[in-house]
């Protein structure tokens, strides 16, 4: 080849030339028509009042890890899409993408999922909403939502972070986060999806899995909260599973079920254990304690999870004494582990005095002032003292 | 079709004089269900609601104080956590703190200090946030609460944060040390 320096020049550049070109042919693939420049100029509108809200929830490691994820699981994709994942503040298990690529998933279905093939699964139906335009489509079939969003902002005006997410979303987020799409585009997902997740080398025994999580974890929740999202409507999840178990069906060789993951475990540990406090927050006590189960066998040896286990079950059961006994013996158990904990000492000291045994209250107390020398609730346990020193001075 | 319209128009003057209405203070406001006592300023307006007396010395956008009563075992309106009874004046800070997070309405909103507080005689807490309005507005918020045996009581001060809240402060302040409860509730 030296021997013909020109020739081979000219081969690889004519190469890169035909690679580049096949590149450009993808890139080039989608020609907007009106109705979709629209569409894509409210998906903007409604993302910068998403994103600034106040309700994204900021992790940079978990949304670098996310987006990497979402970048192996997408593959090519047509410009001017660019796939992009934010995580948001919100106890609801739902997901949703936007035309342009841009997908937020509520960080209480993240916490529900075990593995990188279950992320896999959602994040290749979801991208494959708006790869194949399902926005337009579906906007061209059905010319208004406003009626159906108005009445879904009104039911879900009172419920918190759930309301706060409904008031956020447009027309385009209603349609990609509440009613989804018709039928034949969630099965185009639901396939194509598939399809992206096995190429990627994900385990496809996962995807019903992570639909029959959901589903059991619905059953949790409020009577009040369920299908109010398109991931948190029973029928919807049906078919979800049956979609995935017939494309698990018609694989010649079928794969074993994925093991432990160690990397989804380890990028998405902070944010199971802050989704607990937004479902205790949220008053979503159940989702709260099944949650705090997993986090506690996955991470035995972080305390934390005792404390808020406590709080959990100290929300749930105010007036059962046995339940408060397990409340005490849980943040006893904190304090046996390391007397250095502040919280678990101020938190047993707040529970004996409650039940007005000052006695018992009053070490744990001054062990928390002494820990915690500029605790923001300094004023209030100085009070509690205060009580506890004058009670003990009349006997 | 003129009468069509003639009737609904009717039927709104009723509905609408039918609903509660602003009445000015002479004296002081009581809660007939309590036997709480509100020493508003002669002049200030009230307004009764169901378990929540509204109180404005001009324009509820300009200042507004909220006093409410909340059941134990009814899930607030934002948290769904529930007032458990005699609950700690922190927790019942918290609780409240946990509401207003959750309320759309109330956006960046904000502790600024949380503190204990007597109110009626009784420990509770007080504090201070802020947040933005619907249309942006920075507002400031003084909140006062108390736990009983089977009720917790909630003073909300709420104004633009800037002149208003502290021009209406010391009057709030005066209304806060003279509150009193019905000694029924107190038990």
């Amino acid at each position: 080849m030296t021997r013909f320096p020109f020739l081979y020049n000219f081969l690889t550049i004519s190469i890169l030339c035909f690679a580049f070109s096949l590149k450009a042919q993808e890139k080039k693939a989608r020609i907007f028509e009106n109705d979709e420049t629209e569409i894509w100029k409210e998906s903007q509108i409604e993302q910068r009042k998403i994103n600034e809200s106040g309700l994204i929830y900021q992790d940079d490691s978990l949304e670098a890890y996310l987006n990497n994820v979402l970048i192996k699981v997408t593959g090519i994709y047509p410009e001017p899409i660019q796939p992009k994942i934010k995580v948001l503040k919100s106890p609801v298990l739902n997901a949703f993408a936007y035309p342009n690529g841009v997908m937020y998933i509520h960080s209480g279905l993240l916490a529900k999922m075990e593995n990188e093939s279950q992320l896999a699964t959602l994040l290749g139906h979801e991208i494959t909403h708006s790869t194949n335009r399902h926005a337009v489509l579906a906007f061209r079939s059905q010319k208004s939502n406003s009626d159906a969003l108005a009445f879904f902002s009104i039911l879900s005006g009172g419920f918190g972070l759930i309301g706060a997410v409904a008031r956020l979303i447009g027309e385009v987020g209603y349609m990609a986060s509440v009613s989804g799409y018709s039928q034949e585009l969630e099965k185009e997902a639901d396939g194509v999806g598939f399809q992206r997740m096995k190429r990627s080398g994900y385990n496809v025994t996962e995807a019903p899995k992570l639909f029959g999580i959901l589903k059991r974890d619905l059953d949790q929740e409020p009577p009040a909260e369920k299908q109010s999202f398109f991931f948190s409507s029973h029928p919807k999840l049906d078919d979800r599973i049956k979609n995935y178990n017939q494309l698990l069906n018609n694989l010649t060789v079928k794969p074993d079920s994925a093991g432990v993951d160690s990397v989804f475990i380890k990028k998405t540990r902070k944010l199971l254990f802050d989704n607990i406090g937004i479902d205790i927050q949220s008053g979503r006590y159940n989702s709260a304690h099944f949650s705090s189960i997993v986090y506690a066998t996955r991470f035995p040896s972080d305390y934390r999870i005792y404390l808020l286990q406590a709080e959990i079950m100290n929300k749930r059961f105010p007036d059962d004494s046995n339940k408060q006994t397990e409340v005490m013996e849980l943040y006893k158990k904190v304090v046996d582990l390391d007397s250095t904990q502040a919280e678990a000492q101020k938190n047993l000291g707040k529970w004996h005095f409650k039940k007005g045994d000052y006695t018992a209250a009053l070490p744990y107390l001054e062990a928390y002032l002494k820990l915690s020398p500029d605790a923001k609730d300094k004023g209030y346990i100085e009070g509690y003292l205060r009580k506890i020193k004058t009670s003990m001075d009349s006997k | 079709m003129k009468k069509i319209t003639y009737s609904l128009l009717l039927l709104s003057i009723f509905l609408v004089s039918c609903g509660p209405q602003w009445n000015t203070v002479t004296k002081s406001v009581s809660d007939k269900k309590t036997g709480a006592v509100l020493a508003a300023p002669t002049g200030w307006k009230y307004m009764e609601l169901q378990n929540k007396i509204m109180l404005t010395p001009d324009s509820p956008d300009l200042g507004l104080l909220v006093y409410q009563v909340l059941s134990v075992s009814n899930p607030m309106r934002f948290t769904k956590q529930i007032v458990q009874k005699n609950m700690l004046p922190e927790d019942l800070a918290a609780l409240i703190t946990d509401n207003y997070q959750l309320n759309q309405g109330l956006s960046q909103f904000k502790v600024l200090e949380n503190n204990p507080e007597v109110l009626a005689g009784i420990e509770g807490f007080r504090l201070i946030s802020e947040y933005k309005s619907g249309d942006g507005n920075p507002m400031k918020m003084l909140t006062v609460g108390i736990s009983l045996q089977d009720n917790a009581v909630i003073l909300e001060f709420t104004a633009p944060k800037r002149v208003y809240f502290d021009k209406y402060k010391p009057e709030i302040e005066a209304i806060l040390s003279k509150f009193q409860l019905s000694p029924d509730l107190k038990k």
